[in-house]
């Protein structure tokens, strides 16, 4: 059934005739364009120099990129050590700046990678007058916290401290903010 | 017969009056001798006097060893109790194990999901710790949630006290805690009083009704059952006397008991007696006093002893290693029951109390020996304590030193040097020298850069047979392990007379120098030469010829300057040879110059002891971290960055083979003629160095890989988790994408690369053409 229905399709009510015409004028618009693209040649282009494509890149800068910073995730691990830092803190308040030191300590060895227990040690060490000491926990603070400027900020306060004049007699400890 | 009878009375007189002439001499002899006597008495009695004042009334009546402990424990959620060994941790701290609830301090339970401690009081620096009972909540071995179990708070973190490690003794050998009257329970005291001399406050010193007791007792049993000694004269032996049985020493054991009692009161010979008297044995050293041995036998403080422990503690006087509940819980408990029974008679407990004592189980902790712990260590820690203290301080004053010792490290720092060398002589038997006479020795030494806190140190496989300390006394070659000061000195520009990069390049091809009057030509492991190389290549590689050239275009001078900056302490001269550590170290030194690494840059002070505090608590000695900054964070970044290399797929990159995961760093070691073997490794936060060779400097034909590093790669696994975190970056340093072999800017044509680093504006600027024709590697 489909067969003959596609036979009809084909031929039309006149048949052969049709498809005849279609191939004539196909056959014509061709001819003619050939023609035409004979007749008008595009105008001539200097010939494509085949550049080696390593010195294409030559001639550009490298790429680069910068190494991630150590994310300061909340890892339990740095909850306990940010505890003991809480801790650390609490007695910097009420002046006992020893038990402060060793409760940093503490932090440190919980989280060797916790920037903010180096930094609450140097601190400890300022008001100690051990500032000698703090310059190196700072620069280590400063790598592990790098990337915050928060901390950045903080660093480079104590820094200025640490390594400005002699330090006087323990000063007040400032208001310790929250991080 | 007048005459007889007069002769008679004459002879009658004259022997009255020859007896009357002895009797008085008899009288004036005896009024001379007892005169003499009295005198000598007196002055006897004047000599036990003094004695007693010097001896006895000191305000320090003993001498108390003092104790090196180890550094305490925290426990946070995230542990993994199975690594930590927390159970073997709390046998070690004498914790027992009371099978499912915990009552009191010391105790401790296990159950799958959970463990729960009643943690011990501890007397630290600065701080008065009071124990309460936690839980610490599994989830299969890992530490999910603790919870203080009276306040029902859920805590971020706890610490467990530190370990006993050693206590300096005098020749006496006494471990001993001392307290007073008004820290032990009463009961302890009464039941004490009772079973031992229960007319003490009757008597004055010797207790003749008692003794006559005791000998109609040992007449009826016909047998020594009872001894007749009052408390007092059981002090005076123990704390005056020797131990060996005379009619003299009873004597004087009776003389100076009533000398005592006529200087001092009741209390106070009552005081020194629970202090005093002998308790058991631990190892080489005794247990004396009640407080000690509540510590040693029930983990407890003394005034924390229940009705049922303070009557075996009393029972136990008689015959301490009889009674002993470690040994031999029965006859323990069977002593117990007797003294429980004697307090309920007395009245001195109800009813009630008797039934609740008789019925507690006797939890025993395990026992521990101390004798032998760390002893490498200790001997470490002792010198250093030598130019603070003098030896008989150390001996009589109780001082209490905490140190930085990692006790669970420690054991494991222990098993895998004396394993891992058992198994390198079993595995490489056809290569190690024959029939040597003395065995293939180790070291390891475990620090933590951001604190320099040393956490383990062992010097050699076996204390007993060899106490020299590798670890802290020998001089070794370092060998290549040292080429990380090279690179580290051609990578700083303010260092290096040549600029070097990471991805510079450098002839690795045979060269002749003169070193000293002679020609010096450094040989590649392999004895091959391996044309132009990166720098990576060459650490990564361990090639000497290269790393050679690096070090005199570098500057010699400059990489000495590097090395003493680091810390290492020896003479080093700048000779060609040195590129290749052919100079002594001192390991401990080694371990802590490669500290600067995962430190950015920083030195952190080595650290061992923290603290050192009097038996009241005054702290004498109080070490703080200190570092300071050595080098440029950059360059040691730089270098930090090739020595991953080396772990990756470098010489060390066996130890990935051997399951070593996480982000690691460093260098193995291996002298000329294989008689020193190194490794050299760190993550980010935790630094270990290992050691294999012989003391007589004997060849064993190994590398620093084959011997050192198995060993390395055992302990990390133990005691480092792996560490998912990347050394820490300093500022300007970037990552460009070269090609491995030219260390030229990699493209299309040199697909292959690496991402490199450099500080910022060092970068190859050159891109890669054609790759030079080179062998791999």
């Amino acid at each position: 059934m489909s067969k003959i229905i596609k036979k009809k399709s084909l031929r039309g009510p006149k048949g052969a005739v049709a498809i005849s015409w279609d191939c004539f004028v196909s056959l014509a618009m061709t001819i003619i364009l050939c023609f035409t693209f004979i007749a008008c040649p595009p105008a001539a282009k200097k010939p494509a120099k085949k550049v080696p494509k390593a010195r294409q890149e030559e001639k550009k800068p490298a790429e680069v990129s910068r190494p991630a910073a150590a994310p300061q995730a909340e890892t339990p691990q740095r909850k306990a050590s940010d505890r003991l830092v809480e801790k650390g803190k609490a007695s910097i308040d009420s002046k006992s700046y020893d038990q402060a030191a060793g409760l940093f300590q503490d932090a440190m060895n919980v989280d060797p990678s916790n920037g903010v227990a180096y930094y609450y040690l140097a601190l400890t060490d300022h008001y100690l007058g051990q500032g000698g000491a703090a310059a190196g926990l700072l620069d280590k603070a400063e790598s592990l916290l790098r990337g915050d400027k928060y901390w950045a900020q903080k660093i480079e306060e104590l820094r200025t401290l640490v390594t400005g004049e002699k330090p006087q007699v323990a000063p007040l400890p400032p208001v310790i903010d929250q991080y | 017969m007048k005459f007889r009878s007069r002769y008679r009375k004459q002879k009658k007189e004259k022997t009255l009056r020859q007896k009357a002439r002895f009797w008085w001499r008899l009288v004036k002899f005896a009024a001379i001798a007892a005169v003499i006597g009295i005198a000598v008495l007196w002055v006897y009695t004047l000599r036990l006097d003094k004695m007693i004042e010097e001896k006895f009334e000191q305000p320090r009546k003993w001498n108390l060893p003092s104790r090196v402990l180890s550094d305490s424990e925290y426990l946070y959620p995230g542990i993994d109790t199975a690594k930590r060994k927390l159970i073997e941790k709390l046998d070690r701290l004498g914790y027992r194990n009371v099978g499912t609830t915990i009552a009191g301090p010391g105790d401790y339970a296990q159950s799958p999901n959970n463990i729960d401690i009643y943690l011990h009081d501890f007397s630290y620096p600065l701080e008065e710790f009071k124990g309460f009972p936690v839980r610490l909540m599994l989830e299969g071995q890992i530490i999910t949630d603790i919870t203080n179990l009276t306040a029902k708070e859920s805590l971020s973190v706890v610490k467990l006290e530190p370990e006993e490690i050693s206590s300096i003794f005098d020749e006496r050998m006494e471990d001993r805690t001392v307290v007073t009257l008004k820290d032990v329970p009463p009961i302890l005291l009464e039941s004490i009083v009772m079973i031992e001399d229960e007319r003490f406050f009757k008597h004055r010193g010797v207790d003749p009704i008692g003794i006559l007791r005791a000998a109609l007792a040992n007449i009826r049993s016909m047998r020594i059952a009872q001894g007749g000694s009052t408390l007092t004269q059981q002090l005076v032996k123990n704390y005056f006397l020797y131990p060996k049985k005379s009619i003299l020493r009873k004597l004087n054991e009776m003389l100076i008991a009533i000398e005592i009692e006529r200087r001092h009161t009741k209390g106070e010979i009552l005081e020194a007696y629970i202090n005093e008297i002998y308790l058991g044995q631990r190892g080489a050293s005794s247990v004396s006093g009640v407080a000690e041995a509540a510590k040693y036998y029930f983990a407890k403080n003394v005034n924390q002893l229940t009705i049922g422990e303070c009557a075996l503690l009393a029972g136990m006087i008689r015959l301490p290693n009889e009674y002993n509940p470690l040994k031999h819980k029965d006859n323990a408990q069977a002593r117990r029951n007797f003294v429980l029974k004697r307090l309920l008679d007395a009245g001195l407990i109800n009813n009630e109390e008797y039934e609740k004592a008789k019925a507690e189980p006797i939890f025993a902790p395990k026992p521990v020996v101390r004798v032998g712990r760390a002893p490498y260590f200790i001997d470490f820690v002792k010198q250093q304590l030598k130019d603070l203290y003098p030896q008989e301080v150390l001996q009589s004053e109780g001082l209490r030193i905490f140190t930085t010792l990692d006790m669970t490290m420690q054991l494991t720092a222990e098993d895998a040097v004396s394993k891992g060398l058992e198994l390198l002589e079993k595995t490489n038997a056809k290569i190690l020298p024959k029939d040597h006479a003395e065995p293939l020795q180790g070291a390891l030494i475990a620090m933590q850069p951001g604190n320099g806190y040393l956490r383990a140190l062992v010097g050699g496989r076996s204390y007993q047979d060899s106490q020299f300390n590798r670890a802290t006394q020998a001089m070794r070659q370092p060998g290549s392990a040292f080429k990380p000061f090279v690179y580290l000195t051609a990578l700083d520009p303010r260092s290096s007379k040549t600029p070097f990069t990471p991805a510079s390049t450098v002839d690795d091809n045979s060269f002749t120098v003169q070193s000293g009057g002679k020609d010096w030509t450094p040989k590649n492991y392999d004895k091959k030469d391996h044309g132009t190389v990166t720098l990576r290549t060459a650490l990564e590689q361990s090639l000497n010829i290269a790393t050679s050239k690096v070090a005199i275009d570098a500057g010699l001078d400059r990489v000495v300057e590097t090395a003493n900056k680091a810390g290492i302490s020896t003479p080093i001269n700048p000779v060609p040879s040195l590129a290749l550590g052919s100079f002594e170290v001192i390991p401990i030194e080694l371990a802590a110059a490669y500290t600067v690494f995962p430190n950015g840059g920083m030195l952190a002070e080595p650290i061992s002891i923290m603290n050192v505090m009097t038996d009241k608590g005054e702290v004498l000695e109080k070490k703080t971290i200190k570092m300071s900054r050595v080098f440029d964070a950059q360059p040691v970044y730089l270098t930090t960055n090739l020595m991953k290399g080396v772990v990756d797929h470098g010489t060390a990159a066996s130890a990935r083979a051997l399951g070593f995961e996480g982000v690691a760093a460093g260098k193995t070691g291996t002298t000329s003629n294989y008689k020193d073997a190194w490794f050299v490794g760190f993550t980010p936060n935790f630094l270990a160095l290992t050691w294999v060779g012989f003391d007589d400097n004997a060849v064993m034909n190994m590398s620093g890989a084959r011997a050192a590093l198995p060993m390395w790669v055992q302990f990390m696994k133990e005691a480092a988790p792996p560490s998912a975190q990347d050394f820490p970056s300093p500022p300007d340093i970037v990552l460009v994408k070269i090609d491995p072999v030219t260390g030229k800017l990699s493209n299309s044509h040199c697909p292959d690369y690496i991402e490199e680093a450099f500080i910022e504006g060092t970068e190859p600027a050159e891109h890669c053409d054609k790759k030079p024709d080179v062998e791999n590697y």
